[in-house]
């Protein structure tokens, strides 16, 4: 019975290392929540079936934990083999030799309509080399409730002059009943979607968070127009046009923002698209219009999620073979309909499932055409987390009185000043 | 029977002559079976040893060294990029709202909630106690439920406490507002700076405060009822008796618990990071927040170990004293 055991064993072993030569196992690991990823595990699906040789298994990770998880794992000598990336991580993994160069299989074998054609390819280079393919593009835009703003005879407002009296105009109601005219993420949290905002803003008064003078960083407004900044922001709140309970809430996500612009409480937010498709769930008369401009015209924001593939991986070709099946027509067309890819090609000829299509999306189609990266705060001498952390630290200080709009200016550009020595 | 001693089998020795031998300075002689039982203590010892050792030891000594280290996330599987000494300390003392902290986690997080814990816990714990209660025939319904939060997972806790507290449509709230305690609407608990640490402070207390009862009504049951009813006789009152007899007769176990509750804490983490993680502003970061936002949201790990080394000093202290008096109440 034992030799019976060990030879069964045996064929076992056997049969396992053949399958192994004959079949790459690839790990994909995404961060989005596991109910925007159906379309992509679809597509995944399809490029197994498609693929004797070659199969691929994808792996969740919370967003929150996708960088941490990684890093640790790579500096482990393991890790994904493919990973989802944020455009802004591509520069700290690059220089630490986490992910892999690009340049040869992009030379050799280009994805989609040539790489030329991906949208903030300049975030995802790091010393003149790709490191990192755009996957795909999102932007902010002004979400808002069509009943809500018909009623109060309003249309989108156009600079963040007309933000403030639009959301005066459309603020009604007290206690349970209130309507509050525009309903943004006002946390101090990390991650806190305040930033963004913040940005387009900035950069719409010509002037951001740090800035590179000739490799000298400093932080990119006085503490006059920081003040001025936080203090725009604060009289939403201090006006009651927008909720108390935003002091708390990160993202735009957050069912009191999302239910709360579906069932017109919240007349106007600030949302990305997969943020806005949650709130169309529950009420489909809803809009989007680009964000604001500035003095300096409208300057918008694009950020997204790129494709990478871990140093540590024994299957790099595999792997790129599996990054350009997943940023094709087919897979965006087909599969992965809920997100906008990083392609100005398939941006204007691909035909998009109901989810980013027609008249509703019109603000985010319109976004990313014009929008811009945090390419120009790549390259810091602080992570461009931590600085999105101390902006939004110190601008919720303000908004709870923590600390007065002049304290918080001064506090922050002296942490970044500090941050950016070091 | 009478048993013959040989040298393989000595007599045992009296407990009289070991105290005579203590008191006389002699030491006992070591022979084989003397060596024999150290081996086995030894070896006994040595798994908690092992596990002391590469679960405690190196773990500690690994992030002392990465306190005088320049390291982030990215570079900590290499070590980091060079020794800089002291300069992280010097950094945490000089840069970082260390007093606030400090405050913070001593006074808010700990002091308030293990006071509100231990007071309430009393009370709860003298109901349930409570003759009539056993009488009623409700004593064991009644600990049941009252241990029901403990059961709750903290971070399920803390998101019902959310809902509750949230202005306007919160339960809590609207209870609050339809008594006229609170105005229509409510207030934002986690939201201003005023009441953020009472919200905190609810969801602390709410969770943890039945293992405050448990021990201490464990301790009340060790208490002969004889003595109540002397008490009784002798005409003393509720207050009397409490204070002259249960707290006395109690004390060892309160001074356990609230050394225990002190020590966890403390180190918490979950409630303040899942509520308001560390805000408005950064009103209420503490301790383990602090090195949590240091080291995984700023990428900042040399700075965070030096926080946690400072914390790992402040609980040494703790566990100093909580040591001392275990051993104490155990020789009492």
């Amino acid at each position: 019975m034992a030799v019976c055991v060990a030879l069964a064993l045996a064929s076992c072993t056997a049969q396992s290392d053949t399958t192994s030569a004959e079949t790459v196992e690839l790990t994909f690991q995404q961060f989005d929540p596991a109910a925007q990823v159906t379309g992509l595990q679809a597509a995944i699906d399809e490029f197994n079936a498609s693929h004797d040789r070659i199969r691929v298994t994808m792996s969740n990770v919370a967003f929150a934990d996708a960088l941490n998880t990684f890093v640790r794992e790579a500096g482990a000598g393991g890790g994904p083999d493919v990973l989802h990336t944020a455009f802004t991580w591509t520069g700290d993994l690059a220089s630490n030799g986490m992910i892999l160069n690009l340049e040869d299989y992009i030379a050799a074998d280009a994805p989609g309509a040539g790489i030329d054609d991906f949208l903030g390819q300049e975030i995802n280079t790091y010393e003149d080399s790709l490191y990192a393919i755009p996957f795909t593009a999102d932007s902010f835009a002004l979400t808002y409730n069509i009943d809500v703003l018909a009623a109060a005879g309003v249309a989108p407002p156009e600079d963040f002059d007309e933000l403030i009296e639009v959301a005066a105009t459309l603020t009604s109601g007290s206690g349970a009943d209130t309507t509050y005219g525009l309903c943004f993420p006002m946390a101090g949290a990390p991650g806190s979607e305040i930033w963004h905002l913040t940005n387009v803003y900035l950069w719409g008064h010509g002037a951001s968070v740090v800035r590179n003078d000739d490799g000298d960083w400093n932080p990119g407004t006085t503490d006059e127009q920081l003040a001025d900044t936080i203090a725009y922001f604060k009289s939403f709140l201090d006006n009651g046009y927008t909720p108390e309970n935003l002091l708390s809430i990160p993202l735009a996500g957050d069912p009191v923002v999302a239910e709360g612009l579906a069932q017109g409480s919240c007349a106007m937010t600030v949302q990305t698209p997969q943020q806005f498709t949650v709130s169309r769930e529950s009420n489909e008369n809803l809009g989007s219009a680009p964000l604001p401009a500035g003095p300096e015209g409208r300057q918008l924001q694009m950020g997204g999620r790129s494709l990478s593939i871990n140093t540590n991986s024994e299957h790099p070709d595999e792997a790129w073979e599996f990054i350009r099946y997943i940023t094709s027509q087919e897979v965006f067309e087909e599969y992965y309909t809920n997100q906008f890819p990083a392609q100005a090609t398939l941006l204007t000829e691909a035909t998009f499932g109901p989810e980013l299509s027609g008249e509703p999306y019109r603000g985010y189609a319109e976004s990313l055409v014009e929008a811009r990266t945090y390419v120009e705060y790549l390259g810091a001498p602080a992570p461009i987390p931590a600085i999105w952390n101390a902006l939004a630290e110190h601008f919720n200080a303000a908004f709870a009185g923590q600390l007065s709009v002049e304290e918080a200016a001064q506090q922050l550009n002296s942490q970044l000043e500090q941050m950016l020595t070091d | 029977m009478v048993t013959q001693h040989t040298a393989e089998h000595p007599p045992p020795i009296s407990r009289r002559r070991v105290v005579r031998r203590h008191r006389s300075g002699e030491r006992p002689r070591k022979g084989n079976l003397y060596r024999k039982n150290a081996r086995t203590g030894a070896l006994l010892v040595l798994p908690a040893l092992l596990v002391v050792l590469g679960f405690y030891i190196f773990p500690a000594t690994f992030n002392l060294f990465l306190s005088m280290r320049d390291v982030t996330v990215f570079t900590m599987h290499q070590g980091g990029d060079g020794w800089v000494g002291w300069n992280n300390f010097v950094r945490l003392f000089t840069t970082e709202n260390i007093a606030g902290i400090l405050w913070n986690t001593t006074f808010w997080l700990t002091f308030v909630t293990v006071l509100v814990r231990m007071v309430l816990g009393l009370a709860l714990a003298l109901v349930l106690n409570a003759t009539i209660m056993r009488r009623r025939g409700v004593g064991p319904l009644s600990r049941t439920l009252m241990i029901l939060p403990w059961t709750v997972p903290p971070v399920a806790a803390v998101l019902i406490w959310q809902f509750l507290l949230q202005p306007n449509y919160g339960a809590f709230n609207q209870v609050l507002a339809a008594i006229g305690v609170l105005p229509e609407g409510g207030i934002g608990w986690i939201q201003q700076l005023e009441t953020v640490w009472a919200g905190i402070g609810m969801i602390v207390v709410w969770r943890e405060l039945p293992l405050v009862v448990l021990m201490l009504l464990a301790g009340l049951q060790t208490i002969d009822p004889d003595i109540y009813d002397a008490a009784k006789a002798d005409g003393a009152g509720f207050m009397r008796t409490l204070f002259s007899v249960t707290l006395p007769m109690i004390k060892p176990v309160v001074v356990v618990t609230a050394l225990l509750t002190i020590i966890w804490t403390y180190n918490n983490f979950v409630y303040v990071w899942l509520t308001t993680r560390g805000g408005p502003g950064n009103s209420t970061q503490v301790l383990a927040t602090s090195i949590f936002k240091q080291g995984f949201v700023e990428y900042d790990i040399a700075l965070s170990s030096a926080t946690a080394v400072l914390g790992m000093l402040i609980m040494a202290v703790f566990a100093i004293v909580y040591f001392l008096k275990t051993f104490k109440v155990n020789d009492d």
